[in-house]
């Protein structure tokens, strides 16, 4: 069983929980486009929601903030490759130092929107349940032909359940390397083949085992699929949301005050 | 639906999750930190073989289309296919492919698993060169130098890591999927 909180369902009747999957599909897509163009005004009215729906969900903070470690060096050498190497000429001390006004500016921008991409995606996962989410991507690929929506729908639901378990094998595997000095191997040929091998065999075993679970509850992708139509009152948030990025992005929010037409 | 094709349509799917994952192991190294994302890209299609490791990328691809940050680097989002980095996206796929089907139809050897291999990561720039340079006006100088050069010495080390974790999985791996390798 996964530890971690990132990607991974938690049962619950919060009003995140109940939200219809294919509405909460849109927003966290609407989300996770227009967040890429947000600057701090619209990312500090967006930290704002994610706040509120961590509430609303009532997400565990503690395990949450443990799997934020793994996201911690990720987006610090993010923050300084970024800070650093940006080709600006407003040094903060001296020009020997390349850390200039315009990089930190940029790197904090660039941390703060992967942060909230991140934390409405684990708000996404963890109250959306796979089935739901299965349904929903169906529904969503139907229209399209030559695609087997239900196949992909379930190859899509298994990857997301396979990644909060291969994340804690890594982390299991990683502890064990440690305490048997395996991470001061310099060859980095052997660190790869040391972390890579026990994922991959732990992996496999728990794919085993879900393509016979699979195979026993005798799976097949041609059932049609029966979805209710999408409830009038789960898309009224999901319009509300999509409005809010959308007035949150600095094309719209010109257009208003002015500097730029309204039909650009 | 039978056990054999559910098994591979899972092992695809699990794929797709450590392609994922690979976006986020970084192993620190010189000039720039590898991330192990295109080292299970090759082992997709060294394992799996062409068809199902160019399906299990195309899945990583949707999910990382839909929203979720799968990305290297944390990101996700439809954008960023457009973008600058978005070459690189589909030359795993077409990565996958090939280096799926080069070892398809060679015999299982070293030497053919490190042409895959080889022939695999160069594909992946063919397609992400150009494109960087498209998308961002550069020149081919620039835009190798930017999206090829500092990415040789980890992409030398992942092949290489493929070619010795697909050698020693292959057994194992036939062994569950029952696939009658090439003589």
């Amino acid at each position: 069983m996964a530890h971690r909180i990132g990607f991974h369902f938690h049962p619950g009747s919060s009003p995140l929980h109940r939200w219809d999957a294919r509405c909460k599909f849109f927003a966290m897509m609407a989300l996770t486009i227009g967040l890429f163009k947000m600057q701090f005004p619209g990312l500090t009215l967006f930290t704002l929601v994610m706040v509120l729906g961590f509430t609303v969900s009532r997400l565990p903070l503690r395990p949450f903030l443990r799997d934020c470690r793994t996201w911690a060096y990720l987006l610090t050498a993010i923050f300084l490759l970024q800070a650093l190497f940006h080709p600006s000429t407003d040094h903060v001390w001296t020009s020997s130092v390349p850390l200039t006004w315009t990089g930190l500016e940029l790197a904090t921008l660039t941390c703060w929107r992967l942060l909230l991409v991140l934390c409405f995606a684990t708000l996404f996962t963890f109250t959306t349940r796979p089935k739901d989410l299965q349904d929903a991507i169906t529904w969503l690929l139907s229209p399209i032909p030559f695609i087997p929506a239900r196949r992909v729908a379930l190859m899509v639901t298994l990857m997301l359940r396979f990644l909060p378990l291969i994340m804690d094998q890594a982390d299991e595997v990683r502890m064990a390397m440690k305490s048997r000095m395996g991470g001061d191997r310099k060859n980095p040929l052997r660190k790869i083949k040391g972390m890579a091998l026990p994922i991959f065999r732990k992996s496999l075993a728990r794919a085993d085992e879900l393509a016979l679970a699979l195979s026993a509850r005798g799976y097949r992708d041609d059932l049609p699929l029966r979805l209710p139509p999408v409830p009038g009152k789960h898309l009224l948030p999901t319009v509300a949301l999509a409005l809010l990025v959308l007035c949150s992005t600095p094309l719209v929010t010109e257009a208003i005050a002015g500097k730029l037409p309204l039909w650009f | 639906m039978s056990t054999d094709h559910l098994q591979r349509i899972v092992y695809a799917s699990l794929f797709s999750a450590l392609i994922a994952v690979g976006a986020y192991i970084h192993i620190p190294m010189v000039p720039v930190p590898i991330v192990l994302q295109n080292f299970f890209v090759l082992l997709a299609g060294l394992l799996l073989g062409s068809r199902w490791a160019f399906i299990s990328v195309c899945i990583y691809l949707l999910v990382g289309a839909l929203g979720l940050p799968v990305f290297s680097g944390g990101r996700g989002g439809l954008g960023h296919f457009l973008g600058p980095t978005g070459g690189y996206l589909f030359g795993f796929a077409l990565s996958a492919y090939v280096c799926g089907w080069i070892s398809e139809r060679t015999r299982d050897t070293v030497m053919f698993s490190v042409a895959a291999v080889t022939v695999a990561s160069l594909t992946v720039y063919a397609i992400g060169v150009p494109w960087l340079k498209m998308v961002t006006q550069m020149d081919w100088q620039r835009a190798a130098l930017l999206g090829m050069v500092p990415f040789l010495v980890g992409d030398v080390l992942k092949a290489a890591a493929a070619v010795v974790v697909a050698k020693a999985l292959r057994p194992m791996f036939n062994r569950r999927l029952r696939i009658a390798t090439p003589a």
